[in-house]
């Protein structure tokens, strides 16, 4: 993988990449952020999990007291993301 | 705990690499990386966290492993709770899950890599037989109670299953050598080679010899068959992924075994020589991830010899093709529909009359899984096995049967169905009821020997209208995370029935040798296991267990004799620099174990029950890191002799191994 910084109010010029993992204090673009994760096929991540409930990410992690791995199942169908059946029955869909 | 970001990177990686690897069996090592648990697919059939499966499971890793100074897998099952244990020899053991140990007709499923390794003929697991060393170990799940509706007919005390490292991801290169007293000569080495990136092969080979010591009453040995236990094991393990991500695995292994094991009392001083191939396929397909395996063993044991019975020679094959579909209907439903044949064949030689015993086995079995909530889940499964039993060939006049009494079939229902709560974030609780179907091995149906004068003279003969019986099994579960200490505490209660019992045709029953196998009555076992354990941190480690274990039989088979009450183990580990340094202890009470004499010129043979005291065994290991490649290892096994069994008396074993990792 090769990182690099974008900017989320600068979607649109964006590069194409797989996977993006969000910052904290994003949630005011939660929405256009979900959209991009749509139309571009990109896997969003981050560690709030009210991002995936939101709509706006694809997968989300939290560690604390455990790890727990959220995933979006109508965000990735949309987005045509398909993961292995493997890791879908290890992980939470909603 | 790692912080989220370092779980956020391994999701990361693992949705950028979903493509080539989403078809692996279970990718166990990147899984355990995100999840920072061990993860399995044991349980329930379905891949899942070990804190989310709802079994009793616990899982020995390899960490564990390289901590615990143990040289064999017995050694180390016996640390956790509710595992009991018997040596018939230095090379030897008996390993029970939660009771009813025995010679043969162990009621414990083993599994290497999913491959039972269990002898269908004699109902037994010879763990020495196992194309397995130590250091290619990724983990070993043991799963308590019945497992009969995911792994079928005999999976009723428990399932160990053995995962090794995936060639494919995880070198293991790796050359082991290990001196001792009782003239302990082992050595073990591993190499594994990565041809391109999508496949990998592992070689593995190995060699073990230690003095035959211990043995408490050699009379009637035959010097010409008493060798000393000696082991030569070969295995090659194979991945190979393709394109579309579809993952082939193989094995190939043989071993060469000798040993000397107890059925009854009297011994048999045996060669055991085993094949096995292997190939299995998994592939996520449009109706979901799609498994089939197959695979042959064949044992062969060229000569056996008995002090009770003579030497005769015996061989087993097994051949086995599983399919199966796991698939995920929504986001809560999970599913796995499955079906297995089997084939099994015994010939015996002259104990059998020179006939071949067959049992021929077709299974269906369905598992869902339903998730109610994020916190609270259920698992359903049911298995249907069918089983044709056969016998060809000439019988003898001692045979009251002949081949057309063993044209039947015999049928069980499994049943398993667990409930997963996690009450808050750190409490888990679960309640299971098991169903569990034992099924008698080609041994109870049909070998015929007739005894030595010595031992009596009289024949004794299996019984081909022998039936399945039932296991019920319940069990309640609270497991609670002690964050503040990094430790896990869990305690795990039990009722488990057993409707009736098939009695071995070697057996011995209140007071009286057996001729026949037969069905007899039935038992109940009660039980609570205490765990509470602390993994490497911060350079050390401690775990402790106990178990209290109640056996009442509705009539003496001798299971309760042979079952201890009560079982503690403690473990500390802890290291510092380039040394490591660990302690195991382990307290079991006494039981009751049989004798038998054989008769003289004058007088019958003579048996009876006697005393097993209670035995504590103190094992202490010190390591040192001498180069970053080479771990130079001392081991005291149990510092003091003990008996876990009739006939065999441990002496202290003191061992120096060398480990270099290239």
């Amino acid at each position: 993988m090769v990182p690099f910084l974008l900017d989320v109010h600068n979607l649109v010029g964006a590069p194409a990449f797989q996977v993006g993992f969000l910052a904290a204090g994003l949630q005011s673009s939660y929405g256009p952020i979900g959209e991009f994760a749509r139309k571009r096929g990109v896997v969003t991540i981050s560690a709030d999990l009210s991002c995936v409930r939101i709509g706006g990410c694809v997968v989300g992690v939290s560690s604390i007291p455990r790890v727990e791995v959220w995933l979006n199942r109508r965000l990735s169908e949309d987005a045509h993301i398909g993961f292995s059946e493997a890791f879908r029955m290890m992980v939470t869909e909603y | 705990m790692k912080p989220c970001w370092f779980h956020l990177l391994c999701a990361g990686c693992l949705m950028a690499g979903a493509a080539p690897v989403s078809a692996q069996q279970l990718d166990y090592g990147r899984y355990e990386s995100l999840f920072g648990e061990p993860v399995t697919v044991s349980g329930t059939g379905k891949p899942e966290r070990l804190s989310d499966t709802p079994v009793v499971m616990e899982v020995i890793t390899a960490e564990d492993i390289h901590h615990s100074g143990a040289r064999d897998l017995p050694t180390l099952l016996s640390r956790l709770a509710g595992i009991d244990l018997g040596h018939s020899s230095p090379g030897t053991t008996e390993v029970a899950v939660r009771g009813y140990r025995q010679p043969l007709g162990s009621r414990v499923m083993v599994l290497l890599n999913g491959r039972q390794v269990y002898l269908d003929g004699f109902g037994e697991d010879f763990w020495s037989t196992l194309p397995v060393e130590l250091s290619e170990i990724r983990q070993v799940e043991i799963i308590k109670g019945p497992q009969s509706a995911l792994y079928g007919f005999n999976a009723v005390s428990g399932v160990i299953n053995i995962v090794t490292f995936d060639p494919l991801d995880d070198p293991v290169n790796v050359v082991e050598t290990r001196i001792g007293n009782h003239a302990r000569r082992d050595a073990n080495a591993s190499l594994t080679a990565k041809l391109g990136d999508m496949a990998g092969v592992r070689m593995t080979v190995a060699a073990d010899h230690v003095h035959d010591y211990g043995i408490l009453d050699k009379s009637g040995d035959n010097p010409d068959y008493a060798k000393d236990p000696s082991r030569r094991s070969f295995s090659l393990n194979g991945s190979l992924v393709l394109d579309d991500g579809s993952r082939f695995d193989t094995e190939l292994s043989h071993t060469d075994v000798s040993m000397r094991w107890i059925a009854l009392y009297p011994f048999f001083d045996t060669r055991i020589k085993t094949d096995a191939v292997k190939l299995g396929m998994t592939s996520d397909t449009m109706v979901g991830r799609v498994n089939a395996t197959g695979y042959y063993t064949s044992i062969a044991m060229p000569w056996v010899q008995s002090q009770a019975f003579g030497p005769f020679s015996m061989n087993d094959r097994i051949a086995v093709v599983q399919l199966s579909d796991l698939f995920k209907i929504g986001a809560t439903d999970s599913f796995r529909v499955g079906t297995e044949v089997r084939h099994a064949e015994m010939g015996a030689g002259p104990i059998s009359g020179g006939g071949v015993l067959k049992g021929d086995l077709g299974a269906v079995s369905l598992m869902w899984e339903h998730d109610f909530s994020p916190s609270v889940s259920m698992v359903n499964a049911v298995r249907y096995d069918h089983v044709l039993i056969d016998r060809s060939g000439p019988v003898t006049d001692a045979d009251p049967f002949d081949n057309s009494d063993y044209d039947r079939s015999i049928g069980g229902l499994s049943v398993n169905s667990a409930l997963i709560a996690r009450i808050t974030d750190i409490d888990r609780l679960r309640f299971s009821f098991a169903k569990g179907v034992s099924l008698p091995s080609l041994d109870n149906f049909g070998q015929v020997e007739q005894f030595v004068p010595a031992y009596g003279g009289f024949a004794y003969y299996g019984n081909p209208d022998l039936t399945s019986t039932s296991i019920y099994d319940y069990q309640l579960g609270w497991e609670r995370s002690l964050l503040s200490l990094g430790a896990t505490l869990s305690v795990n209660l039990f009722h488990q029935q057993t409707m009736k019992h098939i009695t071995n045709p070697y057996a011995y029953i209140s007071g009286d040798f057996y001729s026949q196998a037969d069905m007899g009555a039935g038992s109940v076992s009660n039980g609570l296991e205490l765990s509470i354990s602390r993994r490497f941190r911060d350079g050390w480690s401690w775990s402790a267990n106990y178990t209290l274990d109640r056996l009442h039989e509705h009539f003496d088979l001798g299971y309760r004799n042979a079952q201890p009450t009560h079982k503690v183990n403690l473990g500390l580990g802890h290291s510092f620099g380039d040394w490591e340094a660990d302690l195991y202890a382990r307290y079991v009470s006494g039981t009751k174990g049989l004798y038998v004499k054989p008769g003289g010129p004058d007088d019958g043979p003579a048996a009876g029950i006697g005393k097993i005291g209670p035995y504590a065994i103190l094992s202490p290991r010190l390591a040192w890191k001498a180069r970053e490649d080479l771990l130079i290892e001392a081991v005291a096994e149990n510092m003091w002799p003990y008996r876990d069994s009739s006939p065999q008396r441990m002496d202290s074993s003191y061992y120096l191994s060398v480990k270099f990792t290239y």
